[in-house]
């Protein structure tokens, strides 16, 4: 963008340039000290619309702009006055046709033999098409800050072999900086952020040395400390095979870049509902029709069963089968609350509370079990809702006692960690562990069990993830069979996070 | 001859099913022997140990879908490399109480099922998916 200004400026530029040297067109008028004419070129009609004959014993004065008249008058009678040149100045005159000219007149003092100033000679050209272009340069000039500071693009380029780096006003305003501040190329370099500044510099060694155009988009730390991101277009102008100076725009993208973060969080959202959406669906399908089936089959068995023992044998499985779905039906109200219960008091909650609180209702497993439970919590507390956590931590600690190897005591590891921006829970223990590689994409499922002879409800570790997930979160498992598993929560994985 | 004694297997961990579907089949054919396997992995072994031994294998075979350590898609698969070396075909039926289409159009696109049924399965579904076994396999003893 920024060359392609400069390239119309410079036309305009010229386009002055050639008026200012041609002389033009010049109208000699000899007149009184009162602006009388006595004598005027006949290119006054031109100008004017007047013949130079009407004017002659008028005051040409009277064609004068009035907002311009008092100025002229005065210039005119300090010239006959003091004997010194007025001008040259600028004023409007009228057109007959009723459209006003810009004129440039300079008065010179005609003197006598003894010096007095008999006569005055006004030299007036006509400026309008130079007036104009003018006009048009400013209004341009001053729309193109505009459109720059709008759109948050400037220009910057850089001559070659010196190096010497030249921003445009709208580059500087990007970057923050004070009046005073002489950009260099290394130091417009370090405005970026560590990470990014391997990739400018190798973006602008690149154009010097192919003259091929390159475009970055990258994030960067303005003089006053603001995290934005800016794009950068690299080009090349190259003569004679030697490429002499390197050009482009460099635009502020921060907002574009929030949008397609937030854009992203979005999708990312609806992927997730939409896979929960299935995994319901998977669950009315399968967990809850499963049971619907085998209470229809066994009541069309009762019906044909007079024998009294076989009917108590299928009345105990129809039992059984109608407190799974019951169990089911629990799960999933439980699990559909959690989804929609977004609104739930949050507060700060410390992990070593919730810790104490869930052993001491696990006190009696534990000691069972015999198992040791280790905690060391780097982040002490975070804002959550109190319930939830204590779920989580129920869930995963009652996962690990209930998988843990006969081979050896059972140790349990809690922990908190920052990572980034990340508040991580990490539930580690040394038990029988999981056959990811088999059943990694289903341990989070409702109702599947992965240790033969073992009553896990299953129910514990889908309930854990519906939290998490409610709350913009993310669970992973990370197992080797016969030597334990570790859970991972990253509370604030999905959390609306930009720059 | 084995017509006589149909050997069929029952692959679902849901202990109430296999129950009912012991019971029906034994209702269907009185002959019939039942084997149960509660999951995909177990039944593999099963077949595995037995491959050479056609008495043993079953005609039939009710394949459950959703199963923990070896669904049912994971079975067909593996059973796929070992039925070469089976002294029998198997007629597999997949067996789900989905009613997802999908699973359906699944299940048919694999060569060795031979249909897919949805539960719950009727003592007259049984009589006929027997019946169905019957015929292929005397034409396979000729």
């Amino acid at each position: 963008m920024g060359p392609a200004i400069e390239s119309y400026s410079m036309d305009l530029h010229s386009d002055l340039e050639e008026l200012l040297t041609d002389r033009g067109p010049e109208l000699i008028c000899i007149h009184s000290p009162g602006g009388v004419v006595h004598f005027i070129g006949p290119a006054i009609s031109e100008l004017t619309g007047v013949h130079a004959d009407e004017m002659v014993g008028r005051s040409f004065l009277e064609l004068v702009h009035p907002d311009d008249r008092a100025g002229i008058k005065n210039g005119i009678v300090r010239a006959s006055v003091r004997g010194t040149t007025f001008g040259p100045h600028d004023h409007r005159m009228a057109h007959r046709s009723g459209k006003w000219k810009w004129v440039q007149t300079q008065t010179l003092p005609i003197k006598d033999v003894e010096g007095n100033v008999v006569e005055l000679q006004s030299t007036l050209r006509d400026i309008t098409a130079r007036k104009m272009l003018r006009d048009r340069l400013v209004m341009h000039d001053t729309l193109m800050r505009e459109t720059n500071a709008l759109a948050r693009v400037g220009g910057w380029r850089v001559e070659l072999p010196s190096r010497q780096l030249y921003w445009s006003e709208e580059v500087r305003r990007i970057h923050d900086v004070p009046p005073s501040f002489m950009p260099t190329v290394e130091s417009a370099i370090s405005f970026y952020t560590p990470d990014s500044r391997p990739i400018i510099t190798r973006a602008i060694e690149d154009t010097i040395a192919d003259a091929q155009m390159r475009i970055v988009e990258l994030p960067l730390l303005t003089y006053t400390g603001r995290r934005i991101w800016v794009r950068a277009i690299i080009k090349a102008d190259r003569s004679n095979g030697r490429v002499e100076r390197i050009y482009g725009a460099f635009q502020d993208i921060t907002e574009r870049k929030q949008r397609e973060q937030e854009l992203k969080a979005l999708v990312d959202h609806l992927t997730t509902q939409n896979l929960q959406l299935e995994e319901f669906s998977q669950i009315v399908s399968h967990n809850l029709r499963a049971p619907v089936s085998n209470i229809l089959t066994l009541v069309s068995m009762l019906e044909h069963q007079s024998h009294e023992e076989d009917r108590e044998i299928l009345m105990d499985h129809m039992r059984k089968a109608v407190e799974q779905l019951d169990a089911t039906l629990t799960d999933l109200t439980t699990a559909v609350a959690i989804r929609s219960d977004s609104v739930l008091h949050q507060e700060d909650v410390h992990f070593s509370d919730v810790l104490e609180r869930i052993m001491s209702s696990l006190s009696a497993e534990i000691h069972e079990a015999g198992a040791v439970v280790m905690s060391s919590f780097d982040v002490p507390s975070m804002v959550y809702p109190r319930v939830y956590l204590e779920s989580i931590m129920l869930h995963l600690l009652t996962n690990a006692l209930r998988y843990a190897s006969p081979a050896r005591r059972p140790l349990i590891e809690v922990r908190s960690v920052k990572q980034g921006n990340d508040i991580i829970l990490e539930v580690v223990d040394n038990g029988t562990g999981i056959d990811l590689a088999r059943f990694g994409d289903k341990i989070f499922r409702l109702r599947t069990s992965f240790h033969r002879d073992r009553e896990g409800r299953g129910t514990g570790l889908f309930l854990t993830r519906n939290i998490v997930e409610s709350m913009g979160g993310e669970i992973t498992v990370e197992s080797t069979v016969d030597v334990g598993s570790r859970f991972r929560i990253n509370f604030t994985k999905h959390r609306g996070r930009t720059s | 001859m084995m017509t006589s004694t149909p050997v069929v297997c029952v692959v679902d961990d849901d202990k109430i099913y296999q129950f009912t579907t012991t019971r029906m089949m034994q209702l269907v054919d009185n002959h019939a022997v039942v084997l149960t396997f509660p999951d995909g992995e177990q039944a593999l072994r099963y077949l595995q140990e037995h491959a050479h031994d056609a008495a043993a294998l079953p005609d039939m075979m009710l394949l459950d879908i959703n199963m923990p350590f070896m669904d049912g898609w994971q079975f067909l698969t593996a059973y796929h490399t070992l039925k070469p070396t089976l002294a029998k075909n198997v007629d597999i039926y997949m067996v789900s109480s989905s009613i997802d289409d999908r699973d359906m159009r699944r299940a048919l696109s694999y060569e060795d099922v031979t249909d897919y049924v949805e539960k719950p399965i009727t003592t007259d579904l049984l009589r006929s998916l027997l019946q169905r076994t019957s015929v292929p396999r005397m034409r396979r003893n000729d």
